[in-house]
């Protein structure tokens, strides 16, 4: 309704980052919860004829471009809106040792303007902005000497920035790209990075598409990385509320650094906090000429659109960016785990867990199976969770399952968390939480609780076709982790194939005491210091 | 009424760059967006129950929402959280003929919702589904409407629950400041400022919430919005058949506590040991229908309501790097709503982020905003318009919610002319009204041992102490 009667909930920050995983299989938990808010805020629109008459399937206009580029449009008339998604395949996954957090960090540098935009002359500014970079990154070498830093240096190129700064205040226009955005009445104006991909994301009336073509045609082929250094400040607040003081935050960050070993999933999205710290535009720069190529991109435009048209102006506008060599796949792999790890979080904050237990990711015949799990285990008032722990026993506040954390595009974790209920333990939810698991094992799944998960499966993919920007975020996700957007289209029909049987036969081969990492949030020990 | 949105809005600004031979995307121009903002129909049944509908057949779905006069506001101060347990236990309590546990097993096989919720100054329930289970799902609808079991049982687990709450309430910093913030302004006994306490909780029973059905949940001054696969004629035949012989008295409500509307410094500190120092500045503001609220809406959009291009975040974010976080909002309400900044910053930067957004609350009372500014404000604000229009969904809620508040019928159709014709002089004149940076309470939670300055350089410091609810929830 009114902006000004939403409910005061905590700001909505400008640009967002899921330091928990962007969760968009049609099953889990969160988002069924996403899901259901969206059938709230968006539903449907006056068309004469019923959408659902077509399926989706033909609906969804792909292209690919010479340079790579694929694009998907669908024709949604149902508003004079239209919503704008555009993902590369880069995520923090692909980051290198030393430099977490670079791929975040670009995605805030992209909103700092181009060549032509963000500035009033790129020529004038270059000198400086190098200057700039160069006095920074001296001035980072110089106190990363800690004690033994030579004070007089730093003052002076304390001094130097400063002056260079300033002469760059006076070179560039602020925020012009949010700018140009805002007043055509944008909406949603935002852009995210997960373990897998960076993802950048608007909405617009419908007249206004020709801005979005050049915006970020312009944005793709030349950004220019100013105000680094200011903007590393930014991400470390950032990094102060997601992690630093959210029991939340810290426990999850442990939790995935003591379950993963060797692979990258092990590391936090914003990046841990002495990397960023000393990140350098270079780094950001080399980030994204690695992996911003056309040939690394998918977009999806949904709403009130021509698709041909739409195919006409992205050939016009994005066509002529050249292809890159991509780098290999990554070939570290986690090994099998070889026992249980345990790990203990303190902060001072009332107490949670986190298990988490190793698996293949999607398409993998056993993550669907997984995905029915987590379903009947916290999905509603009837999972089991909800009716054995939070109202059965009463052991815990909150208790839910979810699949494939951190991310999608390697093998990943099954992840359940519980918040006990005081007088009850953690150790009494983890004992409940393991006789959950093992029924699984033992008792085959009654059809009437499969029939169940069917008809939920049925029904979110059904409300999911109401919503342009819905719709363009689950495309391109899809096919940013497996190339393939009939995953969606296909996945009803997968669920519904599931027996008793696989359930069974997935959850003793996964969910054993050797294949598990537990990380529980505690109060420090009396007379400890807290921080 | 026809909107044509045309480039007549925009002021082209001269950039001094435009290198190539295309054109700077400044200058681009837009077809005009031919829009009519739909309207759904407005129906009456029997008793009198308002239906706000509309046919959708995009999608074989359907939803509805019921709103009754009635909220927490009315709540006894001894037994604050009495919504919040009715708002949950009308829903999961089950049915006279429906146990619980059935009650969930029908809705989730059909995949299909039945909700109750509470909130300040309002109450009401909502359903949705497929098409296909439309039937069975308004019959679970008007059974949990008209026969909630309240059971004793449920009750006392979300008791249990809420005294968890309770318990692990100031485990994060944000939820700690929005709370001690609101009490602030409206005291401990106005319902937008008190909180559940272990005591509070523990003296609700069950005949409490059978009361608050009785008194809120009867059709006089109710409405229903709803949008779907469904055909308007038989649906209002369906809601008659279940709805229209349902009678009850108006609620008889005693006048919600009213705040004392005054202006003072106030400087609040919340110790705790957090890297990052949360802050809230502000005081109250307007009540609901104010006439000069569209010039506020503007000022706000300039203070700190837009993203990036406001003043706080251009000056505190992006200029200065000292938070992810910082903003402006307003609220509207029955009493004096809240006009309130906040943000996060390094406990190192705590009183240097205060000090400037004190100032850039001054200088708009000062200094005229700039007209790229106000320009800026106003188009952003006039050609998302549409997008309040996205869904049929959103058409109907967002028709009943202005007609449940007492919006005039013509609020939208008047809503954009009366953005655009919002002047600088405007803004200036709202600002200096209703913005008081001298006046305003200053909260922050954070490590004051930190602080690059100590909060008394902002007036005499009051330190919260959060209660210890270790005794008070032992046998809980």
């Amino acid at each position: 309704m009114d902006r000004i009667e939403i409910c005061p909930h905590e700001h909505p920050t400008q640009i967002d980052i899921d330091t928990a995983p962007l969760i968009i299989a049609p099953l889990s938990n969160s988002s069924q919860n996403q899901q259901m808010n969206r059938r709230i805020q968006f539903i449907t629109l006056l068309v004469s004829a019923p959408l659902f008459a077509k399926g989706i399937e033909d609906r969804v206009v792909d292209h690919t471009l010479k340079n790579g580029l694929r694009v998907l449009v669908v024709e949604r008339r149902v508003a004079p809106v239209v919503s704008l998604t555009i993902r590369f395949k880069a995520g923090s996954v692909d980051e290198q040792v030393g430099a977490t957090g670079i791929a975040h960090m670009l995605e805030h540098m992209l909103f700092k303007g181009t060549q032509t935009i963000g500035t009033r002359d790129y020529n004038k500014e270059k000198p400086i902005l190098d200057a700039i970079n160069l006095a920074s990154v001296a001035m980072d070498e110089e106190e990363m000497k800690g004690e033994k830093s030579d004070k007089e240096k730093l003052k002076k190129l304390t001094e130097e920035l400063k002056k260079l700064r300033e002469q760059h205040e006076k070179v560039i226009i602020k925020d012009e790209l949010e700018e140009l955005y805002n007043r055509t009445g944008a909406v949603g104006f935002n852009a995210s990075t997960n373990t897998d991909m960076t993802t950048y994301i608007v909405s617009l009336p419908a007249n206004k598409v020709e801005l979005w073509m050049r915006l970020e045609s312009d944005r793709m082929r030349s950004p220019v990385l100013r105000e680094f250094y200011k903007e590393r400040s930014v991400i470390l607040e950032e990094r102060r509320t997601r992690t630093d003081d959210r029991p939340f935050g810290r426990l999850y960050e442990n939790f995935k650094a003591a379950a993963f070993m060797t692979h990258p999933y092990r590391n936090p999205v914003i990046g841990w906090r002495s990397d960023i710290e000393r990140l350098t535009a270079r780094q950001a720069e080399s980030f994204r000429k690695t992996f911003y190529a056309p040939n690394n991109v998918v977009m999806a435009i949904v709403g009130d659109v021509k698709a041909q048209k739409i195919i006409k102006q992205i050939e016009k506008h994005f066509g002529d960016i050249q292809p890159q060599q991509l780098p290999p796949s990554l070939s570290t792999k986690e090994p099998a785990q070889q026992g249980e790890r345990r790990i203990k979080v303190q902060f001072d904050a009332s107490p949670q867990m986190l298990i988490g237990f190793h698996k293949p990711n999607a398409p993998h015949p056993d993550d669907y199976v997984i995905d029915v799990i987590a379903n009947l285990l916290s999905e509603g008032r009837t999972s089991r969770f909800h009716k054995e722990l939070i109202e059965g026993k009463e052991l815990a506040i909150s208790a839910w399952a979810s699949n494939s954390w951190p991310g999608d595009r390697y093998d990943n974790l099954f992840v359940v968390s519980g918040t006990p209920r005081h007088p009850h333990t953690l150790a009494e939810v983890e004992v409940a939480v393991y006789e959950e698991l093992d029924r699984l094992k033992k008792e085959p799944v009654p059809e009437s609780e499969l029939v169940k998960i069917r008809n939920n499966v049925e029904s979110s993919f059904i409300w999911g076709l109401g919503s342009n920007s819905g719709l363009a975020r689950r495309l391109t996700y899809f096919v940013t982790i497996m190339g393939d957007w009939n995953y969606l289209v296909d996945y009803p029909q997968r669920i519904a194939s599931i027996t008793p049987a696989d359930i069974q036969r997935v959850a003793k081969a996964y969910f054993s005491a050797s294949n598990r990492t537990v990380a529980i949030l505690v109060r420090p020990e009396k007379g400890t210091k807290k921080k | 009424m026809k909107y044509c949105y045309s480039l007549s809005l925009v002021l082209l600004i001269l950039s001094s760059c435009t290198t190539a031979q295309t054109p700077h995307p400044r200058k681009l121009k837009f077809p005009p967006l031919k829009f009519e903002p739909p309207k759904a129909e407005e129906l009456t049944l029997s008793n009198g129950i308002k239906v706000i509908l509309v046919e959708n057949h995009e999608l074989p779905t359907f939803q509805m929402a019921l709103w009754v006069r009635g909220g927490y506001q009315n709540e006894s101060l001894d037994k604050i959280g009495l919504g919040g347990l009715f708002q949950s236990v009308m829903r999961e309590g089950g049915t006279k003929s429906r146990k619980p546990d059935a009650l969930n097993q029908e809705l989730e096989s059909m995949a299909a919702t039945v909700e109750t919720w509470v909130n300040e100054e309002a109450a009401g329930m909502r359903c949705s589904s497929l098409k296909k289970y439309m039937d069975q799902t308004l019959d679970l609808f008007c059974d949990v409407l008209f026969n909630p079991a309240f059971s004793e049982d449920k009750l006392r687990q979300r008791k249990q629950e809420s005294l968890e709450g309770i318990r692990r309430r100031n485990d994060r910093p944000r939820p700690i400041a929005t709370r001690e913030f609101r009490t602030s302004l409206y005291g401990s006994k106005h319902p937008s400022g008190w909180r559940t306490e272990p005591e509070t909780i523990n003296a609700i029973t069950r005949s409490d919430l059978v009361s608050f059905h009785k008194k809120y949940f009867v059709p006089k001054g109710a409405m229903i919005s709803a949008s779907g696969d469904f055909n308007t004629d038989e649906f209002m035949k369906k809601l008659e058949k279940l709805l229209g012989s349902w009678t009850g008295e108006a609620p008889k409500m005693s006048a919600p506590a009213q705040v004392k509307k005054e202006f003072k410094r106030r400087v609040i500190l919340v110790e705790k040991e957090v890297a990052q120092s949360t802050i809230r500045i502000g005081h109250l503001g307007l009540k609901r229908h104010n006439p000069q609220r569209y010039a506020y809406i503007v000022l706000n959009e300039i203070l700190g309501g837009a993203s990036f291009t406001s003043r706080f975040v251009r000056e505190i974010r992006s200029r200065r790097g000292l938070a992810y976080s910082v903003w402006s909002y307003f609220t509207e309400g029955r009493d004096y709503g809240m006009i309130l900044g906040g943000g996060q910053t390094k406990a190192e930067s705590t009183a240097q982020t205060i000090e400037l957004m004190l100032q850039m609350m001054k200088e708009i009372t000062e200094k005229p905003v700039t007209d790229q500014e106000l320009t800026l404000a106003k188009q952003s604000i006039i050609n998302s318009f549409v997008f309040r229009f996205d869904s049929l969904a959103r058409v109907v809620r967002q028709q009943l919610h202005l007609k449940y508040y007492g919006y005039p019928d013509d609020y939208l159709q008047n809503y954009t002319r009366k953005i655009e014709s919002v002047t600088k002089e405007d803004v200036l004149r709202v600002a200096g009204k209703f913005l008081h940076p001298e006046q305003t309470v200053i909260l922050v939670v954070g490590n004051s041992k930190k602080f690059d300055k100590p909060l008394s350089a902002f007036g005499k410091v009051e330190t919260i102490k959060l209660r210890d609810y270790s005794a008070a929830l032992k046998r809980n």
